[in-house]
């Protein structure tokens, strides 16, 4: 949590099918860091729109959506950017959710329901990690 | 198999019956043999002599005869007086006819001939007589009666008809001595002359015989008083013969011709005993065609030689046929009992077999996994020990099955709630943890904000704190679902155990609580997931402490132990005892139960255990639980060595 981070703004990309998870995120990740830019999606169809739109130095993707593979997401914005740092999450945390978002290309995995102090500390040890 | 031995049984039934059978029937066929020819041999023997009483007594008829007519003074004067021939001849033809004389004659005491029979008296030759018994009389001046060889030429002198009858052509006859002869003009006849004396002056002879030759009077009147005419298919059972030398010249046996066999022979062992060797035939023998029990003796002429033979025999046949009977007899008796003996050991095998086919067929079913059969009855014999015994395993066995099935339907019920729990929770879970990001998320934000006074930071932490509580259920719920796999390492497990006591020993001194832990040494590894394992015995452990109030004892132990259940698995055992408040009965069925707990709200979630019991499940292992109340509880984990 240093100024330096603080001050530097970044894209963040977002996605869930639930709206309270996202609305959680954007409220933590903005209490913490003002200058960063907040995308939101609710569907994988709406992430891709974002993707293809924007760069991100964040994203932060739901695994297990309805009917959505967020592990596929994970893929193809991999392979779009390999740099880009990617935080899987999951309200279903088993261990073979786990390994499979990382076999996909996730960086980190976070179960939910998580308190605002762990997201930020995953963040912050993706965004310094990379 | 079974087939086998009934067959053996069998096969030894009929061995033994067979072989009685047979040595009864050889000896029953023997003494009815043996006796049946002694019989018939006493009686030839008898016949024989009875045949040469009339024989003999056909010659003392004519020797009487001849006697009482020297006795007459009218016919000894005629024949001193040389002059009354008439006399003489009328007395002469008087006593042949009387008894059947085939030559007669009356001669002087020079043995010149005064008269015969039949013939004229003038035509008579008038020269010496050379009948060998009116020599014999004539110089022994005694009467001279027996058995003569009357040659071909003093037959031709008696009477051409004589000489005639007396031909006999010699027909070929099998197993008789070679003869180069074809005929026999000679001829056998019993015969007497008596000397005539007047005063003591020898002064002729009379004399008369009957031939024998073609005769059949004395060999018919033999069969009539010994036989009394029997026949036997068509033959007549008794015969009588009379030989010169080794042939047929009188006799009642038939040829093939249906004629008296005169002319045949007598076999070559028969003329060589009785004719060459003088003894009694008794024995029997082959009589121109056909088999006889027989009676040979030798007929001495005059001067003692044996110049014939008189025969008497049976037909062989009419004993054949009653041995023959009496063997098919034995014979029926002997198959009657045989049969009688494969019916009986038949019946009698199945009978003792029944129950060993029983058990064949039972325990093939059992082989087969069926225990449904039963033995109906139990024999009283040593096959009832074993039918018993077999009855006793298959209830035992039955037994088993069922305390087998009992378990595994408890171990099914368990698994099956299990998994519906497990995916119950899943959902529930992972629909909860969003809500709870939220909730988590915006109670915290708020907490953070300083424009808040102290009541709301307090109310705020409640809900913080009940939500954590929210947090760990839902985890608890998601460990439980979860269908991690196993991911097995060698471990050693009182490795595991010292580090999960070295884990709780906080707790447990808090409580005043003594743990104490005993490992078997040298304990082999087994591959586990060590983490997993770890959390059991950690909950296990927590669970005890739980229980114990201060003061109380928890001790642990490992062994290596054969199974509890499955049968030849050998594996280790973990007892963990404690002597706390015990587990109701009622509860005990529940124990493994999701959900089922009886700590205080917010204590227990009541899914450690049935977690505990879905990994060690996974490891192919076992829990049970044994508790007393108010004594304490122990929980006995079961892991074979070998994952099957």
């Amino acid at each position: 949590m240093t100024a330096r981070m603080n001050t530097e703004a970044k894209e963040v990309l977002v996605v869930d099918d639930d709206s309270v998870v996202l609305k959680s995120c954007k409220r933590i990740i903005e209490s913490e860091h003002e200058t960063w830019n907040i995308t939101t999606a609710t569907s994988v169809k709406e992430a891709y729109q974002a993707l293809s739109k924007n760069s991100f130095s964040l994203l932060i993707i739901d695994v297990m959506m309805p009917a959505e593979d967020g592990c596929e997401l994970i893929k193809q914005a991999k392979q779009w950017d390999p740099k880009v740092p990617v935080l899987a999450m999951s309200g279903y945390p088993t261990a073979e959710v786990t390994k499979r978002c990382t076999e996909k290309g996730a960086d980190l995995f976070i179960p939910k329901p998580f308190t605002p102090d762990e997201l930020i500390k995953a963040i912050e040890s993706l965004v310094t990690g990379g | 198999m079974i087939y086998k031995t009934q067959f053996r049984l069998i096969l030894s039934f009929l061995s033994v019956t067979l072989l009685v059978g047979m040595l009864s029937l050889l000896a029953g066929v023997r003494i009815i043999n043996s006796s049946l020819l002694t019989e018939a041999s006493n009686r030839i023997s008898l016949d024989l002599n009875a045949a040469r009483e009339i024989y003999l007594n056909q010659q003392e008829k004519i020797t009487l005869i001849l006697k009482l007519t020297t006795l007459d003074n009218e016919f000894r004067d005629a024949l001193a007086g040389g002059n009354n021939r008439h006399l003489l001849r009328d007395r002469l033809n008087e006593v042949a006819s009387y008894t059947d004389l085939d030559f007669a004659g009356i001669v002087t005491s020079e043995g010149l001939t005064v008269c015969g029979i039949g013939d004229d008296p003038e035509a008579m030759p008038s020269d010496i007589n050379t009948n060998p018994l009116v020599k014999k009389a004539l110089a022994d001046k005694t009467t001279a009666a027996g058995t003569v060889i009357l040659t071909s030429s003093y037959l031709q002198y008696e009477s051409p008809e004589l000489a005639g009858r007396a031909r006999i052509d010699i027909l070929p006859t099998l197993r008789a001595d070679p003869e180069e002869k074809t005929v026999e003009t000679s001829a056998l006849a019993i015969a007497c002359a008596v000397p005539v004396f007047k005063g003591n002056i020898l002064i002729g002879a009379i004399y008369g015989g009957v031939l024998l030759n073609r005769s059949t009077f004395l060999v018919d009147k033999i069969k009539n008083t010994l036989f009394r005419n029997e026949t036997f298919k068509g033959k007549s059972i008794g015969t009588a013969t009379i030989f010169f030398g080794d042939l047929r010249i009188s006799t009642n046996v038939l040829g093939e011709d249906g004629q008296r066999a005169i002319g045949t022979r007598v076999s070559r062992e028969v003329r060589k005993k009785v004719l060459d060797q003088g003894e009694i035939w008794t024995d029997r023998a082959f009589v121109v065609n056909d088999w006889y029990l027989t009676a040979y003796e030798p007929i001495l002429d005059i001067y003692g030689e044996r110049v014939g033979m008189l025969y008497v025999g049976v037909l062989e046949e009419k004993y054949r046929v009653m041995m023959n009977r009496a063997v098919s007899f034995f014979m029926l008796i002997t198959i009657g009992g045989i049969s009688v003996a494969l019916v009986l050991s038949y019946f009698l095998g199945r009978r003792l077999l029944k129950p060993v086919n029983e058990l064949i067929e039972l325990s093939s079913k059992v082989s087969k996994g069926d225990l449904s059969g039963e033995i109906l009855h139990i024999s009283g014999n040593e096959l009832g020990l074993l039918q018993i015994t077999f009855r006793e395993m298959l209830e035992s066995l039955r037994e088993r099955e069922r305390q087998q099935k009992m378990l595994n339907d408890t171990k099914l019920l368990q698994s099956e709630k299990q998994a519906s729990v497990g995916r119950l929770a899943a959902g529930v879970a992972h629909e909860i943890n969003n809500p709870l990001t939220g909730v988590l998320t915006f109670t915290h934000m708020l907490l953070k904000r300083k424009d808040i006074d102290e009541d709301m930071r307090s109310d705020l932490e409640t809900i913080a704190q009940a939500t954590e509580r929210v947090r760990e259920i839902v985890k608890g719920l998601l460990d439980f679902s979860r269908q991690t796999k196993i991911e097995p390492v060698s471990t050693d497990i009182n490795e595991i155990i010292q580090s999960s006591i070295t884990l709780v020993s906080n707790q447990a001194m808090v409580r005043g609580v003594i743990l104490c832990f005993d490992p078997q040494e040298n304990l082999p590894y087994r591959t586990l997931d060590s983490s997993q394992f770890q959390s059991v015995i950690i909950n296990m452990l927590l669970n005890a402490i739980d229980a114990c109030e201060t003061g109380g004892h928890i001790n642990v132990t490992t062994s290596l132990s054969v199974s509890t259940g499955k049968d030849e698995f050998k594996g280790i055992e973990i007892n963990i005892a404690d002597t706390g408040c015990g587990i109701p009965e009622e509860n005990l069925g529940r124990l493994f139960d999701p959900f089922f707990t009886t700590k205080e709200v917010g204590r227990g979630t009541g899914l450690g255990l049935a977690v505990s019991y879905g990994i060690i499940e996974r490891h192919g292992g076992t829990i049970h639980v044994k508790s007393k109340l108010g004594r304490g509880t122990t929980f006995i984990i079961w892991l074979p060595l070998s994952e099957g």
